[in-house]
């Protein structure tokens, strides 16, 4: 009989492999294992989309799996809930929303969690949403809209989408900005982005606001007016179309944002990593056309700047919604 | 030199985007017949490897995927009574009855061939009237899709079973169930303080609960289930049978095709209408239910003429009317083939390929369906104690991925108790899942009609096309009572 110390040495690894994987695995860098993306929204949104890009690029570039993980519903509770449940090892992440984090915590009473809580790993992304009314109305910018409004609340329809998007609360903010009260204009609720878009095309509504990206060929085919860009910056596939603020409403900044979140406790190693690593794709043309081409914009904020968005947009929007009642004071 | 469509064939038959055709056709099959499983998770799921491939080919193989989940639907429905998918439910209908007869095999070629001919009627519409055809959807406003849904749920209440009172306490039911998650509002309703319960019911789960899950409960106790009992007898339907299916073959492609140019008229509402109106128009109406080929064929033809109507408002004005095409959509934005009119003509080339992709696709998934039907046919010889397991296994598989959850596996169960227990009482199911579809529906589109009409009814009654709906409804339900007396007097005078 023989003994072959390759073969002996071999073995014991696999076994000790099998047996314990955890000593291998500790001493490899951060990912070691696939990571799972949260994803507030069914398949299909804006949102989801992004995540998915984020998956792709970032599988590639790190060797590891991230697989996108759809927990839709709820006003984004569920999902949220979920990331607050899971271990703070980086491995389970998700792709945050303004719906997520600042708008839920304005609008809804007895949350299972606090915002406080979270841990902001790092803002990616910016998916400009913007306000719209039908090529056959007769306003042609956001003032005369806003005039429009002004001089008849009563009869200005505009479409609603559920409390929990940023479109509407971007609506809330319009309407209250120039001084309308929200409770006698006529709020249309629709339940989906095509609904808001076909009675924003037909006329059906006055007024109306959603992302730019899907609504790119009903703006081409002329069907759609676009007033103005909610975003700090125009974007390039629409160069002629201005933001808010240079139509003369600064104060309109509920734009609609994706960034990471990590559940509490989350050690700072690991957000640092996805800081850097964030930081770079950002710098990176391939990365950064995939996401200009969904009619988005990279928009990369480190951790601590991510944080401070999120909590003065969440006091911007509890404002809002006591001021329109949907929370009380 | 080829032009339009005839090029666009030839280009889809190049060897690569013939491969990715095909890999999507089997992909989309494969979907298609295990319950659970839908073509919108499936094309999530391929969504990243997708981006990576050059762009015709990838909307091929998604594409493919999504109309070869309409072929697939109804293999398991005719054998087993289990729908694969939820537009494949009025399928069960006739097809299991004749499955159960022992024509089985006569089915399953009338639902391939039925698909073949409704996908293809549907191209070519698309084909030869493009954007043209996708304005129409700009005509209908809020208090017309009302109407029109108004229309449905009404006609559609009384479908499967003897009692219109059960059929409609069924659709309140199932528009019940549909309340529970979170309200447009944000505010949670029928949540019993359940965190999971916010996130809602999903259809998913309820599909492979009421229509799975219960009759698999229902076959076991039978011990051996009726139809493996059954001879397979002759694998291809008649000349005659064919040549009934004609006309319901057009009735139905017009329907599905009409509805699919509409967004949020998802396939399983084509199938379930073009069913309902094959049941009230046909010559054989007297065997609906007892194992007409017409019923099988009415849905069959609906849902794929409905899939391949869908890419018309999505490539014209980037309107998904589906969330598979929502997918399909986001995969063309990715790739800088934007939709629209300027599509058609600066891409001209890619949109030709992709619809003569859609030729090819309902051929392969024809070539593919027919040689099938033998060896599809044979699985129910397989024991129904091995088979049970494995469809539970993908009931369950299925309820989990909706969101990696075991709560919605708990809720596929419940409903199947639920549909065990209807099944006993002789309730019917099929309008529980109506109510669950359309409820939501009517109160998206009845909400913003009130609020801008302040909460007038009126609203209603004023518009031609909401108007006509609700004209229609009653007159449906007119001739109902009508059919009613005369068949009450006709029997005394027995």
């Amino acid at each position: 009989m023989y003994f072959s110390l390759t073969r002996f040495g071999f073995s014991a690894f696999i076994i000790l492999y099998l047996a314990f994987p955890s000593i291998f695995c500790q001493a490899a860098e951060y990912p070691s294992k696939p990571i799972t993306l949260l994803v507030g929204y069914a398949p299909g949104g804006g949102t989801d989309l992004a995540a998915r890009l984020i998956s792709g690029y970032f599988s590639k570039k790190w060797g590891q799996q991230l697989m996108v993980v759809n927990k839709p519903g709820g006003n984004l509770v569920p999902c949220v809930l979920e990331l607050y449940k899971a271990k703070p090892d980086g491995y389970t992440l998700m792709v945050d929303t303004n719906g997520a984090s600042s708008i839920q915590t304005a609008i809804m009473r007895n949350l299972p969690f606090k915002l406080e809580d979270r841990i902001f790993l790092t803002n990616f992304l910016i998916n400009p949403t913007f306000y719209f009314c039908s090529a056959n109305k007769p306003w042609k910018t956001l003032k005369e809209a806003a005039e429009y409004a002004k001089k008849d609340p009563a009869n200005f329809k505009w479409a609603a989408m559920d409390i929990s998007s940023t479109t509407t609360l971007s609506l809330i903010q319009f309407l209250d900005a120039i001084g309308v009260d929200i409770l006698k204009t006529k709020k249309m609720d629709f339940k989906g982005g095509p609904d808001v878009m076909v009675a924003g095309a037909n006329g059906e509504v006055d007024f109306a606001n959603y992302g730019i990206g899907p609504a790119l060929p009903l703006i081409e085919s002329g069907k759609i007016r676009p007033l103005a860009l909610i975003s700090p910056q125009r974007i390039k596939r629409l160069p002629d179309l201005p933001t808010v603020k240079e139509e003369g409403f600064p104060g309109l900044t509920a734009a609609q944002w994706c960034g990471i979140s990590g559940p509490p406790k989350l050690p700072k190693e690991i957000v640092a990593k996805w800081d850097q690593e964030m930081k770079k794709a950002a710098a990176d043309p391939e990365f950064t056309a995939s996401i200009e081409k969904l009619g988005m914009i990279v928009h990369y904020l480190p951790s601590e700047a991510y944080k401070k968005m999120v909590w003065d947009e969440m006091k911007l929007f509890t404002d809002l919604a006591e001021k329109i009642g949907v929370r009380p004071k | 030199m080829l032009e339009g469509p005839l090029w666009g064939i030839w280009n889809a038959m190049s060897p690569l985007n013939l491969l990715f055709g095909l890999i999507g056709c089997i992909l989309g099959t494969l979907v298609g017949v295990l319950p659970g499983l839908g073509p919108a998770s499936a094309v999530a799921l391929l969504f990243p490897v997708t981006i990576s491939l050059p762009p015709v080919p990838a909307i091929i193989m998604l594409g493919g995927i999504y109309y070869g989940a309409m072929y697939g639907g109804s293999t398991t429905s005719i054998l087993m009574n289990i729908p694969g998918e939820s537009s494949s439910v009025p399928t069960t209908f006739d097809g299991y009855e004749m499955a159960k007869q022992g024509r089985a095999g006569p089915a399953l070629a009338i639902a391939a061939i039925g698909s073949f001919v409704g996908g293809t009627l549907a191209i070519m519409a698309l084909s030869f009237t493009g954007p043209l055809l996708a304005s129409l959807l700009f005509y209908f406003t809020a208090p017309d899709y009302a109407g029109m849904i108004f229309f449905s749920l009404v006609s559609l209440a009384t479908l499967s079973g003897k009692s219109i009172l059960k059929g409609i306490l069924m659709v309140l039911t199932g528009m019940l169930l549909a309340t529970v998650g979170c309200s447009l509002g944000g505010i949670p309703c029928f949540t019993f303080g359940s965190v999971k319960m916010m996130g809602g019911l999903d259809l998913v789960s309820m599909v492979v609960g009421l229509f799975g899950i219960s009759e698999i409960m229902v076959s076991l106790e039978e011990e051996v289930a009726t139809i493996s009992r059954a001879k397979l007898g002759k694998l291809m339907p008649t000349l005659q049978e064919m040549r009934n299916c004609i006309g319901c073959t057009l009735r139905s492609t017009g329907l599905g095709f009409f509805l699919g140019l509409l967004p949020g008229m998802v396939p399983t509402i084509a199938s379930f209408m073009a069913y309902d109106v094959e049941k009230r128009v046909s010559r054989n109406r007297a065997n609906f239910g007892k194992g007409a080929i017409e019923g099988v064929c009415a849905p069959e033809v609906a849902n794929n003429a409905n899939a391949q109507a869908g890419y018309i408002p999505m490539m014209a004005f980037g309107i998904p009317p589906t969330p598979t095409l929502a997918m399909l959509l986001a995969a063309l934005m990715i790739f800088g083939l934007e939709p629209g009119p300027l599509l058609f003509t600066k891409n001209a080339d890619f949109v030709w390929t992709i619809i003569g992709a859609m030729y090819v696709g309902n051929a392969i998934l024809l070539i593919l369906n027919l040689p099938l039907v033998g060896l599809w046919a044979r699985i129910v010889h397989i024991p129904y104690k091995l088979l049970a397991p494995i469809i539970l296994g993908l009931c369950f598989l299925g309820a989990y991925a909706i969101r990696d959850d075991m709560f919605d596996v708990a809720v596929a169960v419940l409903f199947g108790i639920m549909g065990y227990m209807a099944k006993k009482f002789d309730w019917p199911t099929p309008p529980l899942l109506l109510g669950f579809i359309l409820g939501p529906k009517l109160e998206g589109y009845l909400r913003p009609s009130l609020s801008v009409s302040g909460g007038s009814m009126a609203i209603f009654f004023t518009r031609p096309i909401s108007l006509g709906f609700i004209l229609l409804t009653f007159l449906l339900i007119g001739i109902r009572f009508y059919l009613r007396k005369i068949e009450k007097t006709g029997q005394a005078q027995v």
